[in-house]
């Protein structure tokens, strides 16, 4: 039994020795490049989709990781908040605004986020360890594993919005810096930031804050939920150059100067976002 | 014809595993296992919001296969959600083999490679279990040693991650458990009235901090320690648990150390029993991944300190749940047999139990970082209540053919904290259960079971009744009806009928069920999920071999 013991004592040590006391300062002092100028450097930027509803009274404190992330990485993150599920259902006078979509459901159905338990989110859309949906304080830690990759491509937008029409026409121009060997699709989303309504709030006294500014709304797509293979979906080679024109009405009910397009560019195969810009549409 | 086919594959897996034994003259072993398949239709109702299931038919299948040979042992289980039934967490999803172990034992050692279930003390530190009811599974996957030095001292230790769905927490756990019997240890070939069993546990996880935000502990340490005395009539068992500071998702990124203290005794007798129990927990939610919330990860496990109901409207409408973050509760218990023959026991006695238990917030002084959460005194409770059960339940047996049980219950239910909602504030129900069977003629028992609910908060009140015939021991048929006939909204004013029958022999059983059944939200630790109604058929297949 000499092995046993031995066994026995080397799992006592490592369980006696792990216990990390941290006595503060509890945050970290350093900080990141805070993103660049697009349209002078190219750099990786992340996506993060927050899964939500307006009667979720535990999903302002998505919102306010997310805002928190954003505050430490600036534009070098884009965030999406999807309205899904039960919990966004119109309800009652305060919550009558469905600010559910098509494609948001079609991305609830696909992930399974609403039925896993609001809020959650995907960052990159990326199975990390076997896990696509994760919590809000995990978020944080997900999205640095990715800031500081060197980018694989630059999407660049460019949106010509007529006020009178509300036509609005974008011609995206995807440049590749890295050679890619496997099919890639581009989407494009429509999202509405800082629209005022009541969100249920259980942080809150009264339960629920009657004037919310729901964040970075997702409200439609020019091409769908997952949109359309890019270039030939075989390879793409570095430096080449592929540009797309699409056309979309923006609804009159949607204020346009808060209106943005979100160029996501991910593998056709796993999902997993490559690269992702999003651009005002005024 | 399931298990037939069965018998078949086990025996073709042995006589493949043992064509090879080198012609010793030893056992072949032996296989055990058990199948369990479940399948729903769903239907359409929209009066009771059922959502459209697209796939029409969802099931949820198991099979344990155990094979033992002297020292040796190994299994498997396989598990499929083809896709998973409503109601389950979707993140099972697909088919797999999440449990698969091998394990070999001699007299004082155990080794276990693979997947195991493991508890230290009562689990107030570590415990791993199934509960395949709820969709509940943390078992560990690694590497688990079981020692016995000498007799009377247990020591156990292993290092593992925690399976959560098809995929494994990031978290690494290293727990170290030893258990001292004083009176085996030093008076191995006595029998002394006084029992004591000293112990103590230690566990650490390990993560990665990759928080940008936040220097978070990427080794979390926590200890327990046990002291169990046996004498007499009298078992008096006390575990204390301490955690370093673990800043995660259910207790809001703060680094205050958690506590947890549970302490129980017991006094029993012939016809006559005592419990008076009383716990404090203090952020206390210890898990393989500090992100992880809703139920998933779990390392240790926390009860509720109040009597787990098996009656229908007491089980199912407003069941407290333990609140991890900090509560402080009690319970006493008092059971008494009235003899035989006397007054009020008449010819076969009558036994009452009297159970009171409750629950309330710990306080939480706010300190000048609000990174380290509060400080609390320990031995006081808030004002604040999250839950008080009362209740009394009498067992009465009339003649050969007829008994009963009847029960009254006083509820008191914050169903804000208990749930993790708002605006629901508190909710006051008492309750009534009466159960009668009657034996209709040899193996021939009726069953009929009413209860009621009466409430002015909330849902309101139900009424619930229940008729069973059993003819034993294989067959038993059964209809249920849950009556909400005091809710506000009188278009809600639902019966959720369903009829139940089954047939049971030789380990095998099978159930079917038509009905409806009532949908709810359900949070754990800030995050919420929409449990919702269903309609349907379904099927229920359990064997075991």
């Amino acid at each position: 039994m000499k092995i046993s013991i031995s066994l026995y004592l080397a799992l006592t040590i490592a369980a006696f020795s792990s216990c990390d006391k941290v006595e503060g300062p509890f945050g970290n002092t350093s900080s990141s490049n805070g993103g660049g100028d697009t349209t002078v450097q190219i750099i990786r930027k992340v996506l993060i989709e927050d899964f939500t509803g307006h009667t979720c009274g535990n999903c302002p404190r998505a919102a306010e990781s997310l805002n928190q992330i954003e505050n430490l990485y600036g534009n070098q993150v884009v965030a999406i908040a999807v309205h899904a599920g039960f919990f966004a259902e119109p309800t009652g006078t305060f919550f009558s605004t469905d600010y559910r979509t098509t494609i948001g459901n079609d991305l609830d159905v696909a992930f399974g986020n609403s039925a896993a338990g609001l809020p959650n989110g995907l960052i990159n859309r990326k199975s990390y360890d076997g896990q696509t949906i994760l919590q809000h304080t995990d978020w944080a830690s997900k999205t640095s594993e990715w800031i500081n990759l060197p980018p694989e491509a630059s999407i660049r937008t460019t949106p010509t919005f007529d006020e009178g029409s509300r036509q609005l026409s974008i011609s995206v121009k995807t440049t590749f810096l890295q050679q890619i060997d496997e099919s890639l699709n581009i989407v494009y989303y429509l999202t509405e930031d800082s629209i005022q309504s009541a969100q249920k709030d259980y942080d809150l006294d009264a339960q629920y804050d009657p004037n919310y500014y729901h964040r970075h709304v997702l409200r439609g797509s020019i091409n769908g939920a997952w949109g359309q293979v890019l270039g030939d979906g075989v390879s793409y080679t570095s430096g080449e150059e592929l540009t797309t024109n699409v056309s979309y009405s923006i609804p009159a009910n949607w204020n346009s100067s808060k209106v943005a397009v979100v160029a996501i560019l991910y593998k056709t195969s796993n999902n997993e976002v490559v690269q992702v810009e999003e651009t005002k549409i005024q | 014809m399931i298990t037939n086919l069965l018998r078949v594959l086990a025996l073709l897996i042995i006589v493949f595993s043992f064509t090879k034994a080198q012609g010793q003259q030893q056992s072949a072993g032996e296989l055990h296992g058990n199948f369990q398949v479940d399948a729903q239709y769903y239907n359409k109702d929209s009066l009771i919001g059922a959502p459209v299931v697209p796939e029409k038919v969802l099931t949820n299948g198991f099979m344990n296969l155990w094979y033992t040979r002297g020292d040796f042992s190994a299994g498997i289980r396989y598990e499929s959600y083809l896709n998973v039934m409503q109601g389950f967490d979707p993140r099972y999803r697909g088919t797999g083999v999440p449990f698969r172990f091998a394990s070999y034992k001699n007299d004082n050692f155990e080794a276990t490679v693979g997947n195991f279930y493991e508890q230290f003390g009562n689990g107030i530190l570590l415990r791993a279990y199934e509960e395949r009811g709820l969709g509940y599974d943390n078992a560990f996957e690694g590497v688990r040693v079981r020692y016995q030095p000498t007799r009377g001292v247990y020591l156990k230790g292993l290092i593992a991650r925690q399976r959560t769905f098809f995929t494994l927490s990031p978290g690494i756990v290293r727990g170290f458990d030893a258990e001292v019997n004083l009176n085996e240890l030093i008076y191995p070939n006595t029998v002394k009235k006084t029992i004591v069993v000293l112990g103590g546990g230690i566990v650490s996880r390990f993560q990665t901090d990759q928080d940008p935000i936040y220097n978070l502990p990427e080794n979390v340490g926590a200890f327990d320690a046990r002291l169990n005395v046996i004498r007499g009539k009298v078992n008096f068992l006390a575990e204390y648990g301490y955690k370093y500071n673990d800043p995660n998702a259910t207790n809001g990124l703060i680094y205050a150390p958690g506590q947890a203290l549970s302490v129980t005794t017991t006094y029993s007798t012939k016809g006559f029993g005592l419990l008076l129990a009383a716990k404090r927990l203090d952020n206390f939610d210890f898990r393989s991944d500090r992100t992880a919330a809703g139920i998933g990860a779990n390392i240790n496990f926390l009860p509720a300190l109040t009597r787990q109901h098996t009656y229908n409207l007491p089980a199912t409408i407003y069941p407290y749940a333990t609140q991890p973050n900090g509560e402080m509760g009690f319970q006493a218990e008092l059971s008494y047999k009235i003899k035989n023959g006397s007054l009020l026991g008449g010819k076969y006695g009558t036994e009452i139990t009297v159970n009171f238990s409750g629950t309330n917030g710990i306080i939480k002084n706010p300190t000048s970082n609000d990174t380290l959460g509060y400080t609390s005194p320990f031995f006081k409770a808030s004002n604040e209540m999250f839950f008080r059960d009362f209740h009394v339940e009498i067992h009465k047996k009339f003649n050969s053919k007829l008994k009963g049980t009847f029960m009254y219950l006083n509820w008191v239910y914050n169903k804000d904290v208990v749930q993790g909602l708002a605006g629901f504030g508190t909710i006051f129900a008492d309750m009534a259960v009466v159960d009668i069977s009657y034996k209709l003629a040899k193996r021939h028992t009726l069953r009929l079971e009413t209860q009621a609910l009466i409430s002015k908060q909330d849902l309101g009140s139900w009424a619930m009744a229940l008729l069973e015939y059993t003819y034993s021991p294989h067959w038993f048929v059964a209809v249920l009806d849950q009556f909400n006939y005091g809710n506000p909204n009188s278009d809600l004013q639902i019966h959720y009928v369903t009829g139940n029958a089954g047939y049971t022999n030789n380990g095998n059983r099978i159930m079917l069920q038509y009905g409806r059944q009532r949908a709810g939200i359900f949070c754990v630790g800030g995050v919420c999920r929409n449990v919702p109604a269903s309609n349907g058929f379904s099927i229920s297949l359990l064997s075991s071999f």
